[in-house]
């Protein structure tokens, strides 16, 4: 079975993937308990699934057409926490502060 | 608890509509503060209540705080949508108030519905009305206990790996996960969207089947909806229908031995159980014992699938899209905002999506995510080879009594015990439907049976013969 080593760099690598940020008690407290989940979940790397195709959906997914409704309450909606500037929703900056 | 199907005939032929809602405040000014049931209490009488039409008219009803409806506040009960007004409202709501319900209020819950206990919520636990120190199960807390304490007949949850059986097996109350498909998703808000669906809460068979009837039906907007779908008024039949014990004759159920003989299966609730079933046998029923390891490793091939659709779907979250936002966006960049806004989650959702998002990066996807795909499509050629020899799998509500409302969940040794036999009908998406059985407000009394796909009707008809054969 493969081991992952469940150290701060890995800890830091979660945090940036999910893009959540996590204090440094939360960093000691995950290091543990992804440990433990870990090695829940590596059980299933014993069933034996040679023969087995994925399993998807439960259903069959269907799309509908995007109609508009005319409706720009939803949209007004949508956007109430943004900070609306000359028309244009204001946005994070692209380019970081070095 | 008078059944909501009388309630409706007495309101029809004349009895006052206010009543129910009007009992139903009173409760909530007396138990909410009690037990922390609501997030969001709502309580306006529509206007056609006194016209006496549609087929829940004044009748009070409880929604889980992961379904919108527009104009009201929807939080999941999490701090990084407690500000969030939705500009829709859910179809099975829509269904709901096209009947003339009265939607009482938005019930806590875990957050985002990742918990078993309860107790991950933004706004604090719910607590047990059976007994307060213990955890009234997770995640739809609040449906569970605003049904169990009597606040409301019926409430609304969502079962995404057992969040409405195992809180109605921990307060001894009717709980229905619907074959995958049947009741709209439109405006759930998502956790993982394969195994999900809503579903209802009852005090008896008949008022489940009855809600049922209203809540189903195919959706456009969802693209998950099934286009088969067993007629709602079958549904509705099956609510009048005088209960038929005969049905149990010759019935085939599968008892699975590794979920009986879990190490953390309490003794004395698995000794009920084998009452329960030789009772439910000397009906003419025939009982086949099974043995399966496999499903017992079903909770972790649950984990990586939920774990992962989690970490897609609360993308979103980012408090420029959807979400508050922790500091103001325009004067940093991106990353940082995500980075900052995303920490407004709890705990639980935090570790779940951050392990998510990592069985979904490159190295580890084809070693977690595709194999437990394959795992899934295992247990479920699995699950069906059983079903093709009985009607359907018995096991108790619950093979474990509720656990201390500061239990720590990362102990995953008792949830195993728990999660197994309730997480078999979300990864194949077939029915399963947990009731009491014999005494009523029990959470050692409980029966829970999943069937095969489409047989949600035959569910409510077996519930209805064993109300009947238990004497309730």
């Amino acid at each position: 079975m493969p081991e992952i080593r469940i150290d701060n760099d890995l800890i830091e690598h979660m945090s940036w993937l999910s893009r959540v940020k996590l204090t440094d008690e939360e960093k000691n407290k995950l290091k543990k308990e992804i440990e433990l989940l870990i090695e829940y979940i590596n059980d299933v790397l014993e069933i034996n699934v040679e023969s087995e195709t994925e399993y998807l959906y439960p259903s069959t997914i269907h799309y509908r057409d995007d109609v508009p409704d005319g409706d720009e309450e939803k949209g007004r909606q949508l956007l109430s926490g943004a900070v609306i500037d000359k028309g244009f929703v204001r946005a994070p900056k692209v380019v970081k502060k070095e | 608890m008078k059944r909501v199907i009388d309630i409706v005939e007495d309101i029809k032929n004349g009895g006052d509509p206010y009543k129910p809602v009007e009992e139903s405040l009173e409760k909530i000014k007396k138990l909410d503060p009690k037990y922390n049931i609501f997030i969001t209490i709502i309580g306006d009488i529509p206007e056609r209540i006194e016209e006496r039409k549609g087929k829940l008219p004044g009748i009070p009803i409880a929604i889980k705080d992961n379904i919108v409806i527009k104009n009201i506040r929807t939080t999941c009960a999490s701090r990084v949508l407690e500000n969030f007004i939705p500009g829709y409202t859910a179809t099975v709501v829509k269904k709901i108030e096209k009947e003339v319900a009265l939607i009482i209020g938005k019930t806590n819950m875990d957050e985002f519905a990742m918990g078993a206990l309860g107790t991950t919520s933004a706004f604090g636990p719910t607590l047990n009305p059976l007994d307060p120190r213990l955890s009234p199960g997770g995640s739809s807390s609040g449906s569970a206990v605003a049904v169990a304490s009597g606040i409301v007949p019926l409430a609304l949850g969502s079962d995404t790996g057992g969040s409405i059986r195992l809180p109605a097996a921990w307060t001894g109350v009717y709980g229905l996960k619907p074959s995958y498909g049947t009741v709209s998703r439109y405006g759930l808000v998502s956790y993982a969207d394969s195994l999900e669906q809503i579903g209802p809460f009852a005090t008896n068979a008949s008022d489940l089947a009855y809600f049922h009837s209203i809540i189903t039906g195919y959706d456009d907007r969802d693209p998950t909806s099934q286009y088969y779908q067993t007629p709602p008024e079958m549904y509705e039949k099956i609510a009048w229908k005088e209960p038929d014990p005969s049905i149990l004759k010759n019935l085939k159920i599968a008892v699975i031995k590794e979920f009986l003989e879990h190490p953390m299966a309490d003794e004395n609730v698995i000794k009920i159980f084998w009452i329960n079933i030789k009772k439910i046998e000397s009906e003419g029923a025939e009982i086949n014992e099974v043995s399966e390891p496999l499903l017992l490793k079903t909770p972790q091939v649950y984990y990586i699938i939920a774990f992962s659709e989690a970490s897609s779907n609360l993308a979103r979250y980012d408090g420029v899209r959807y979400g508050s936002r922790a500091v103001p966006i325009e004067d940093i960049d991106w990353d940082t905002a995500y980075m900052v806004n995303r920490s407004l989650f709890g705990w639980e959702v935090k570790r779940r999506i951050m392990l998510g998002s990592f069985i979904l990066s490159k190295g580890y996807y084809d070693m977690y995510f595709s194999r437990a795909l394959k795992a899934r499509n295992k247990i479920k050629k699995t699950i069906d080879k059983i079903l093709k020899e009985n009607s359907v799998i018995a096991s108790p509500g619950t093979p474990i009594t509720p656990l201390p409302i500061e239990y720590d969940a990362t102990d995953l040794s008792k949830l195993n015990a728990v999660d197994a036999p309730l997480m078999i009908a979300n990864l194949t998406g077939y029915p399963a439907l947990t009731m009491p059985f014999g005494k009523l407000g029990s959470s050692k009394n409980t029966l829970q049976f999943t069937g095969p796909m489409w047989s949600d009707d035959f569910l409510l008809l077996m519930a209805k013969a064993l109300e009947e054969v238990a004497g309730q």
